[in-house]
C-alpha cells in the first residue's frame, strides 16, 4: 500500500479550512475536559455525538473533531495530577509520583511542560507507526491470547515494587486492597455478585473515578486542612523553568515509553493504565542507581505522559484497520461512525479512504496544535497554586464531586467516594502507599479475568500459560523483573547505602 | 480565574431565569423532559437515548429538548432502582430498556422489582443474535455446529461480551438447548465487551462468536467472518440477506435484542399515551428508517400494550429458562 | 549530568508524634480483619454451576491470603510513627460534611448544597466569612452552568427549580 500517497490525500482533508477548525475545537474542548477532576472525554464526545449530526458534518469531519477530543484529553489529564495530586485517569496516577513533588518544589511549569512535550512525541510518533503499520499491527494484536495477557499483566505487576518505595509489606496489602476492590460486582465468569453486600448500586462494580478522586482528591484535602500551612497551601517560590538539557535527558525516556505504550494500545484488551505503569516502572527501574524516581524527577514525568498518549493513538490500530474498538472511547468513535452508515471494519481504508486517511493526517495537525497551545499556556496553568485555598479546595472537591454524582447519577458513589477519601487520609498517614492500590484495582480484574479465560480455553490446564513464545518471553521478564532488586543487593552489598530496597510482589 | 469565575455566574443566573418552565400547561406536554441511559456515555442504552432523544426534537414530536441522563449500573438494575424509589409518579423521564435487561429482571438482579412493577411504552427498534465464525472455520453450517454440541458441548471454545447468565451468554445456551446438549457443559468465556470477542475469534482463541448482526457487520462484509445463523424470525436485509435463519436450518431459536423504553408506574394515562404516541409518530416518519440502522438497529414494531405483553411474556420465558440451567434458584 | 534540585518541600512537614508502633499494628490487625472477611466471604459464594474451572472463588482466596501475610508482616515488624499534625478536626468536620452532601444533594438540589459545601470547606481552609461565602456563591452556580448547562450532564434542581 503507498502510505505516502493515501496520507498525502489525507491531509488534503485535514488541512481544509473546516477539518483545521474542528480540529483545533476537539483539541481544546479535550484538554478542557481532562483538566478537570471526575469527567472524563467519555462526557464530551457523547454530547457532541448528537451535536455534528444535528450539524449535518461530513464524517470525516465529525471524526476528526470527536478523535481530537480524545487525543486532546490526555493532554489536560496532568494538570490536576501534578498541580493538586489529585489524577482523574488511570494513567495521571502514574504522573503524580514525579509530577506532584516537582510542584510542591515550586516546578509545577517544568513538569507540566515535560509532560506536554512527552504527550506530543508518544502520540505525533505513535501517529507515524500507525500511518505505516497498522494493518499488520493490528493482525498482530488480534494474535495475543488471554494467556499472553496473563503474562503481561503479572509482569506489569512484578514491577509494581518499583513504582512504590517504602515498606514492602504495606505495598504488598495496598496492591491487594485494589485488587480486592476490583472484585466487587458481578463475576464474569459465573455471573455470580461478589462482595456487593446485596446492594444494587455495587452491581456494577466500583467506578475508578470514585476510586481516584476518594483516595486522591479527598484524601489531600483532609491532609492539608491537618496541616498549619493548609491556609496558604501556595505561596511556593517559582522553581526553575524546564531546561534544554532535561529535555534532552527526556529522550531516551520518551522513545522507550512511546514503544511501550503504542504496543500495549494496539492490543485490544490492555490500556493506557498498564502502558503507564510499565512505562514508569521500566525507566525508574533502567536509573535506579540516580535515586530521583518518586521525588520530582523530570523522566518520571514523561514516562508515564507519553505512554499514555502513545496509547491512546495506539488504540486506534484496531479501531480503524479492523473495526475492533480496543477501549470505551474507541468503541463510541465507531458508533460514532455508525450513525452514518459507516460500517467499521477492514474494508474502511478502501471504502472511505477519505475518513480513515483524513482522521489519521489530522492527528499530527491535532497534536501539534495540542503542543503549540499547551506550552504558552503551561505558566498560566501553574498559576492555579496561586488561587487562595478557600476559593481553589472547596471548587476541587464540588467539581469533583459533580463529576462523582453527574457519572453516575446515584449518590451511593458520593458515599464511596468519601469513604475511599477517609480510608486514603489514614493510609497516607500510615504510610500506605495508594499507588498500588490504583494499579491492582485496575489490573486485578484484567488478570483475573484473563486468567480465567486462558484457563477456560485449556480446560484448567495451566500448561497453556507458557505455550506461546510471547507468554514465555514476558514470564522471563517477569522473572528478571522480580529477581533484579535481590541481585542488585548482593552486587551492592556494602556500597552505595540508601539504595531504594527491593519489594516485588509478584 | 475570578473574574471568570463571576462571569460564570452572571451567566448561570441568566440561564437559569430563562430556564424556569411555563405554568399551567394544560393536557399533558413534558417538562425538562429526560431519558435515562442506564449505561456510561457511549453504550448501547446511552445510544438508544440520545437517539431516540435527538429524532423527537428534531421531528417536533416533543417541544421541550430531551435530556440524557447517565445511570449505569446492572444493566438497568440502578436505574430502576432510583426511579422506582424517587420518581414513580414522574411522567416526564422515560428509560431505556433492552433484551438484557429482561434477561437480568428474570434472574433477580433487579432488587425486588420485577416486570410488573414499570409502565412499558414502546420499543423503537432491535437488534438479532447471529452465530459467528472465523472464514476458515471447520463449521459450514448451524447443524455441524449443533452437531459437535451435541457430541461434546465442551469442545467449542466460545465466548462474547457478556457473563455467564447475560444474554450474550443466552444466546449460547439456546443453541447447546436446540442441540439437545447441557447448556452448563459449554466452555463459554466472557469478554469485555463484543469487541474483545471479535479480537478473539479473529485470533483464533475462539471458534464461535454468539454476537449481535451490528456488530459483527464490518467483518462480515470484509470476509473475514462467516455466519453460521441468524436468530431472526425471518432472514435480515442487506449483508445478511444471504444468511440462512436458524429456523430455516432447523432449529427453534430465536433471539431478539429489543430496544425499547419504560416508563414510571405512577405516571399519568395521560402521560403514557403521550409518549407512546410519540415513539409512533417518531417511527412513522420517512427519515426515521435511515437514523434506525445508523444507531445499529432493524425494524421492530411493538408499542403499548403490545410491548407490555412482549416484556412480560419474554421476562417469563428467560425466568424458565434461567431455573432449567441452575441459574436462580428452583422456588 | 546534573541532577535537578531536590528540594523536599513539603506542604505538609511530617511531624511524628509519639514514635510508636501502635499505628502500624492497628492498621496490621485491620488488615487482617479485611483478608479473613475477604476470604470468608469468599467461601460463601455458591456457584450456579462451573462456569470455568477456576470458579469465582479462588482469586478472592487468594488475595485474602496473601493480604493476610502481608498484615502478618506487618504486625510482626511495624514501622514506627504516624505522620499526624495532631489538628484533625477540621478534617472531621469536611468528611462530615461530604457525607451530608450525599444526602442532601437530590432533596436541595445542586445548586444550594454545593454551595452549603463550599462554605464549609472554605472556611475549614481559614477564609473568612465573607471570602467563604464569596466562594460558595461562585463556584455552586458556576459549576451548575458548567456541568448542567454546558455539558449537559442534568445536575439535580430541588425544590426551587434549580
Amino acid at each position: 500500500m503507498d502510505a505516502f500517497g493515501h496520507l498525502a490525500g489525507g491531509f488534503a482533508v485535514a488541512l481544509a479550512p473546516l477539518n483545521l477548525l474542528l480540529a483545533l475545537c476537539g483539541s481544546v474542548a479535550g484538554t478542557a475536559i481532562g483538566a478537570l477532576p471526575g469527567l472524563g472525554p467519555l462526557n464530551a464526545i457523547a454530547l457532541l455525538l448528537p451535536l455534528v449530526f444535528a450539524l449535518k458534518l461530513p464524517p470525516e469531519s465529525a471524526l476528526i473533531l470527536l478523535a481530537a477530543v480524545y487525543y486532546g484529553s490526555g493532554y489536560g489529564g496532568r494538570i490536576a495530577a501534578i498541580l493538586l495530586n489529585m489524577p482523574g485517569e488511570p494513567a495521571a496516577v502514574l504522573t503524580t509520583l514525579d509530577g506532584h513533588p516537582m510542584a510542591r518544589a515550586g516546578r509545577g511549569g517544568a513538569a507540566l511542560a515535560i509532560s506536554g512535550i512527552g504527550s506530543f512525541a508518544g502520540a505525533t510518533l505513535s501517529v507515524v507507526l500507525l500511518t505505516f503499520l497498522s494493518v499488520p499491527l493490528s493482525r498482530a494484536a488480534v494474535g495475543f491470547s488471554p494467556a499472553d495477557y496473563v503474562a503481561l499483566i503479572g509482569f506489569a505487576l512484578s514491577l509494581l515494587g518499583a513504582v512504590a518505595a517504602g515498606n514492602a509489606a504495606k505495598t504488598w496489602a495496598a496492591a491487594c486492597l485494589g485488587l480486592l476492590l476490583a472484585m466487587v460486582g458481578i463475576d464474569g465468569g459465573t455471573g455470580v455478585e461478589r462482595f456487593t453486600f446485596g446492594t444494587v448500586e455495587l452491581l456494577g462494580g466500583i467506578d475508578f473515578t470514585v476510586l481516584a478522586i476518594g483516595l486522591f482528591a479527598v484524601s489531600e484535602i483532609l491532609l492539608l486542612l491537618e496541616s498549619p500551612v493548609a491556609a496558604a497551601a501556595s505561596h511556593l517560590g517559582h522553581g526553575a523553568r524546564l531546561t534544554l538539557a532535561e529535555i534532552r535527558r527526556c529522550v531516551p525516556t520518551m522513545l522507550r515509553s512511546t514503544g511501550i505504550g503504542f504496543v500495549i494500545g494496539v492490543l485490544p484488551g490492555a490500556g493506557a493504565s498498564i502502558a503507564a505503569a510499565l512505562s514508569y516502572s521500566t525507566e525508574k527501574r533502567l536509573n535506579e542507581r540516580d535515586g530521583t524516581f518518586g521525588r520530582g524527577d523530570v523522566r518520571g514525568v514523561a514516562a508515564p505522559e507519553t505512554a499514555d498518549n502513545a496509547a491512546q493513538i495506539g488504540n486506534m490500530v484496531p479501531m480503524l484497520a479492523l473495526g475492533i474498538p480496543g477501549s470505551g472511547t474507541t468503541a463510541v468513535l465507531l458508533g460514532a461512525l455508525l450513525m452514518y452508515n459507516i460500517t467499521p471494519g477492514p474494508l474502511l481504508f478502501t471504502q472511505r479512504p477519505e475518513v480513515a486517511w483524513g482522521l489519521i493526517a489530522s492527528m499530527y495537525v491535532g497534536n501539534v496544535m495540542l503542543l503549540v497551545l499547551n506550552l504558552p499556556l503551561v505558566g498560566l496553568f501553574a498559576r492555579l497554586l496561586m488561587v487562595p485555598a478557600w476559593a481553589l479546595y472547596p471548587l476541587v472537591i464540588a467539581l469533583s464531586f459533580a463529576g462523582v454524582y453527574a457519572a453516575s447519577n446515584s449518590s451511593t458513589d458520593l458515599l464511596l467516594a468519601v469513604g475511599f477519601g477517609v480510608a486514603g487520609w489514614m493510609f497516607r498517614k500510615l504510610g500506605v502507599p495508594l499507588v498500588p492500590i490504583v494499579l491492582g484495582f485496575v489490573l486485578g480484574r484484567l488478570l483475573e479475568d484473563n486468567l480465567r479465560r486462558a484457563l477456560s480455553l485449556s480446560d484448567g490446564d495451566p500448561m497453556i500459560l507458557l505455550a506461546s513464545p510471547v507468554s514465555v518471553v514476558l514470564w522471563a521478564l517477569t522473572l528478571t523483573a522480580i529477581l533484579w532488586p535481590v541481585i542488585g543487593l548482593w552486587k551492592a552489598r556494602g556500597a552505595a547505602p540508601g539504595a531504594p530496597p527491593g519489594c516485588p510482589p509478584g | 480565574m475570578l473574574p471568570s469565575l463571576l462571569r460564570s455566574a452572571c451567566l448561570a443566573a441568566l440561564a437559569l431565569a430563562a430556564s424556569i418552565p411555563p405554568a399551567g400547561a394544560q393536557g399533558f406536554t413534558p417538562q425538562n423532559p429526560e431519558c435515562i441511559a442506564p449505561a456510561a456515555p457511549g453504550g448501547g442504552f446511552d445510544l438508544t437515548c440520545r437517539t431516540t432523544a435527538r429524532l423527537l426534537n428534531e421531528y417536533g414530536i416533543v417541544g421541550p429538548a430531551i435530556r440524557t441522563q447517565n445511570m449505569p449500573g446492572g444493566i438497568g438494575a440502578v436505574a430502576m432502582n432510583q426511579v422506582l424509589a424517587q420518581r414513580r409518579n414522574d411522567p416526564n423521564v422515560i428509560v431505556a430498556v433492552s433484551t438484557g435487561s429482561w434477561v437480568n429482571l428474570a434472574q433477580g438482579r433487579f432488587g425486588r422489582w420485577t416486570e410488573n412493577d414499570v409502565r412499558w411504552v414502546g420499543a423503537i427498534g432491535a437488534d438479532f443474535g447471529v452465530i459467528a465464525v472465523r472464514k476458515d472455520s471447520r463449521f459450514q453450517n448451524l447443524s455441524e455446529l449443533m452437531a459437535a454440541l451435541k457430541a461434546d458441548p465442551g469442545s467449542v471454545p466460545m465466548g462474547a461480551g457478556g457473563a455467564v447468565g447475560s444474554q450474550d451468554w443466552t444466546k449460547a445456551a439456546l443453541v447447546a438447548k436446540g442441540a439437545g446438549a447441557d447448556p452448563r457443559k459449554l466452555r463459554y468465556v466472557p469478554f469485555e465487551g463484543g469487541g474483545q470477542a471479535m479480537a478473539a475469534l479473529l485470533g483464533g482463541h475462539i471458534q464461535v462468536f454468539p454476537g449481535d448482526a451490528s456488530e459483527v457487520q464490518g467483518q462480515l462484509q470484509a470476509g473475514e467472518i462467516r455466519l453460521l445463523a441468524v436468530l431472526s424470525p425471518n432472514r435480515l436485509p442487506g449483508p445478511f440477506a444471504d444468511i440462512p435463519t436458524a429456523r430455516e436450518q432447523g432449529a427453534e431459536v430465536e433471539w431478539t435484542i429489543v430496544r425499547g423504553f419504560y416508563m414510571p408506574p405512577g405516571a399519568s394515562d395521560a402521560a403514557y399515551e403521550f409518549w407512546v404516541d410519540a415513539l409512533r409518530r417518531m417511527q412513522a416518519d420517512p427519515r426515521y428508517a435511515e437514523a434506525r440502522s445508523g444507531a445499529g438497529l432493524f425494524e421492530y414494531n411493538s408499542l403499548g400494550e403490545a410491548f407490555t405483553a412482549l416484556a412480560k411474556q419474554r421476562t417469563g420465558e428467560y425466568r424458565t429458562l434461567a431455573r432449567e440451567v441452575g441459574l436462580v434458584q428452583q422456588q | 549530568m546534573p541532577a535537578p534540585p531536590l528540594p523536599e518541600a513539603a506542604p505538609h512537614p511530617p511531624r511524628a508524634l509519639p514514635r510508636s508502633t501502635l499505628p502500624d499494628r492497628a492498621l496490621a490487625l485491620l488488615l487482617l480483619l479485611l483478608a479473613a472477611l475477604a476470604i470468608w466471604s469468599a467461601q460463601g459464594l455458591v456457584v450456579p454451576f462451573a462456569g470455568d474451572p477456576v470458579g469465582p472463588k479462588a482469586f478472592p482466596t487468594v488475595i485474602g491470603v496473601v493480604l493476610g501475610l502481608a498484615a502478618l508482616a506487618l504486625l510482626l515488624r511495624p514501622g514506627l510513627g504516624w505522620e499526624s499534625a495532631g489538628r484533625p478536626w477540621r478534617g472531621i468536620v469536611c468528611i462530615a460534611a461530604m457525607l451530608a452532601y450525599a444526602f442532601i444533594v437530590v432533596p436541595l438540589g445542586f445548586i444550594l448544597s454545593t454551595a452549603l459545601l463550599c462554605l464549609v470547606i472554605a472556611r475549614a481552609f481559614a477564609g473568612s466569612w465573607a471570602q467563604s461565602l464569596l466562594a460558595a456563591a461562585l463556584t455552586a452556580p458556576g459549576l451548575f452552568l458548567l456541568l448542567d448547562r454546558v455539558l449537559d450532564l442534568p445536575l439535580p434542581r430541588g425544590p426551587l427549580g434549580f
